[in-house]
């Protein structure tokens, strides 16, 4: 048999490990693994936003930067991490997958990785750079010994060992940075958990992006502080945790001389239980809180106190799965470590496992209990609910849409100035800033944080006074995109608005209908090329008749829904 | 003249009893409401559950010299607790919660035994509307598990 010496282009193999399929938001969690293998305290997660698209836009991210306080990495350690397939020491409870972490993470993001690392007891900072456009057949990483050779300022400043890396030249296209922040600001408090919540010494993550700091707070998914331990239907709240399995613990056969594994499983009410008419504004926010869905549901799975799985309905080894489909309202914890990780067949990325057989069987028949009783909640929660019905106008909609934006759709045919563009979305802010002020009480809130660390854009919006007899106000800003006031004085509010339960889906409807009259405005105002004070005299003709008929239409057809 | 005393159980008419049957490397849980021999007997019978069960495993099983091993817990906690409609939701929820102990600390049993332990007794179902208040019965579980583990499996 002949041995060949084959030459790897080193420009493919980066395309190649950048099209992995990472979502910004799982490739900084990576980033972020590594900090925390490298014993940060502090860890800040920071987006460069471009400020001439608004936040919810996609490509609007300049640069990724992770930053943290852990133990740093030598000149040669950096060029190592730097490296595809390098060789790498993982400690014993790494929290590492392929070897790739940061090139895979980071190219995934961008075309450009720079690192800026310094360790203790060296007074010098080391800072190194891979750049996909200087690379041909060959892979080149560039070093120096001089911050200031590749980054403006200092990040790490006064601290005495920390590593930054900084995404650059990102690729296009790329999600909105506010999804990847809400990703984040979701998911981080639950994937650190332990880390974030330990006592002595816990871990710190906070998000930064413009002027704002988001601290990500630790999120036990089975909200365990404030539940009841047991769940008996007779005095069942409708809004309280029932934390029914306490840390069970299950041996693995395949692992005779391992710590049995822990599970934890906790019963929510149903979701709509957070507008029932029957509770305080408190009570609805604690329902409101628990995020109650089908992709929450099931078990977290936790390896070395990291999550690797998020809502798992586990496999039951028979082609079903041990929580079924409609069970919204169960979660539980599985916790491992290392040790378990031959028996329950934790593959290379550490992220995927299965259970054996008598691990699922033993999990199946300890559920017994927990999904009968999530069953007789759901009913009683929904008995429940139908004496009541009082909900937030427009807000199943926000939650249901917070991602969603306006598109234009001749982006790609019409030429477009953005010079003129940025002037007329001012321009628009400025309006919308004054109907704010206005309605002050209103629509105070605009990216109100709904639910946790979640910001919920509030893009329909519901008034008693708006300026006009319009039947719906646009307005624009950063932080929402396009919004739509509409006007509760109109009669054809009081007509079919009202007729709809506010989270029915005919409402959410409606409301789509509206909101997108309002993306359609925002867009003819701020890209169409045609004499400005023409274009708003006929939105203004637009709105003015359309309400007016509107409003005909009702006068003939009052009695419509009798 | 050879002869051998077997064992003595002890028990009122009426009692709520969890026991252990065992054969080989297999282990029967069940429980019953009077004096356990009435349900051995049952168990033992032409078609009993127990006999069968273990057919259906090994035919030879009951040829060849396996002792059969019975154990019995009177459960005075549920006699007390519980008045006499209840006392069967009791049992079965105890029964239930010491068959998921025998399938999840697989490898505590497994050494206790020195041998693999498999229990061949159908889990209970769920008894409706029965509430165990502050887990006593879960506790109870607990309790006979550890004890039937210490100090009679050996």
């Amino acid at each position: 048999m002949d041995k060949q010496t084959v030459n790897l282009n080193a420009l493919r193999i980066v395309e190649a490990i950048s099209r992995i399929g990472y979502k910004p938001s799982a490739a900084i969690m990576d980033i972020v693994d590594n900090s925390v293998m490298a014993k940060a305290k502090n860890i800040a997660i920071e987006f460069d936003i471009d400020e001439n698209i608004a936040i919810n836009r996609k490509n609007n991210v300049i640069t990724y930067r992770i930053s943290d306080d852990g133990i740093g990495m030598s000149k040669e350690a950096i060029v190592n991490a730097l490296t595809p397939g390098s060789d790498n020491n993982y400690s014993e409870n790494s929290l590492s997958k392929y070897g790739m972490g940061l090139k895979s993470a980071g190219f995934s993001l961008g075309e450009k990785i720079c690192v800026l690392s310094k360790v203790q007891d060296v007074d010098t900072s080391v800072v190194a750079y891979v750049d996909v456009s200087t690379m041909d057949e060959n892979y080149y990483v560039h070093t120096s010994d001089k911050y200031n050779d590749l980054f403006e300022n200092d990040i790490l400043g006064d601290l005495k060992s920390g590593t930054a890396i900084e995404i650059r030249n990102v690729h296009v296209p790329h999600e909105a940075a506010m999804t990847t922040i809400n990703v984040l600001a979701e998911k981080l408090g639950v994937t650190y958990y332990g880390f974030l919540s330990s006592e002595n010494d816990p871990l710190n993550i906070t998000i930064k992006y413009h002027d704002k700091h988001i601290k990500v707070e630790p999120h036990d998914m089975l909200f365990k502080e404030n539940a009841k331990s047991e769940y008996h239907a007779d005095d069942y709240d409708y809004k309280t945790v029932c934390h029914t399995l306490k840390d069970y613990e299950i041996e693995l056969e395949d692992a005779p001389d391992a710590e049995p594994i822990k599970v934890n499983v906790a019963l929510f009410p149903r979701d709509l239980m957070k507008n029932y008419g029957g509770f305080t504004k408190e009570e609805k926010k604690l329902v409101a809180s628990y995020k109650i869905s089908s992709k929450n549901k099931g078990f977290y799975v936790y390896r070395n106190g990291r999550l690797i799985r998020w809502g798992d309905t586990l496999s039951d080894g028979k082609g079903g799965t041990l929580i079924p489909r409609d069970a919204y309202n169960i979660r539980g914890t599985i916790e491992f470590e290392t040790q378990h990780d031959d028996a329950l067949h934790v593959d290379v990325s550490k992220q995927r496992f299965d259970l054996p057989a008598q691990v699922s069987e033993a999990l199946k028949e300890v559920l017994t209990y927990p999904l009968e009783h999530a069953k007789e909640i759901m009913k009683s929660c929904t008995e429940k609910y139908t004496d009541f019905e009082s909900l937030i106008e427009g807000d199943s909609f926000n939650e249901t849409n917070s991602e969603l934006y306006e598109e234009d759709s001749m982006e790609y045919f019409e030429p477009s100035d953005q010079i003129a563009e940025k002037v007329k979305i001012d321009k628009l802010k400025e309006e919308t800033k004054k109907l704010q002020d206005e309605l002050a009480e209103e629509l105070k809130g605009a990216d109100e944080i709904l639910i946790d660390e979640k910001v919920v854009p509030k893009k329909i919006r519901y008034s008693e006074k708006l300026p006009s007899d319009h039947l719906w106000k646009t307005g624009y800003d950063s932080d929402t995109g396009v919004f739509v006031v509409i006007n509760k004085l109109h009669p054809y509010y009081d007509l079919v608005f009202k007729q709809y339960n506010e989270s029915s889906p005919e409402r959410q409807s409606l409301e789509a209908i509206f909101w997108s009259i309002a993306a359609a405005e925002k867009i003819i105002r701020t890209k169409m090329d045609v004499e400005e004070q023409v274009l708003l005299q006929v939105l203004e003709r637009f709105k003015s008749d359309f309400s007016y008929n509107i409003n005909h239409w009702v006068r003939q057809n009052f009695n419509l829904f009798d | 003249m050879t002869y051998k005393f077997i064992g003595k159980v002890n028990s009122v008419l009426k009692e709520p009893v969890i026991y252990f049957v065992t054969i080989k490397d297999f282990l029967y849980i069940g429980e019953t409401e009077s004096h356990p021999v009435i349900r051995w007997g049952s168990h033992l019978a032409l078609h009993g559950t127990l006999l069968e069960k273990i057919r259906r495993i090994d035919r030879n099983l009951l040829l060849e010299d396996n002792e059969i091993e019975f154990y019995a817990f009177e459960c005075t906690y549920i006699k007390n607790t519980f008045n006499r409609l209840r006392i069967d939701y009791a049992l079965k929820y105890t029964e239930f919660q010491l068959h998921l102990l025998f399938k999840t600390r697989v490898n505590t049993v497994n050494k206790k035994f020195g041998r693999e332990i498999k229990v061949i007794s159908d889990t209970p179902n769920k008894p409706k509307f029965f509430k165990d208040s502050g887990g006593e019965c879960e506790k109870l579980a607990v309790c006979i598990f550890d004890d039937f583990l210490n100090n009679y499996s050996l």
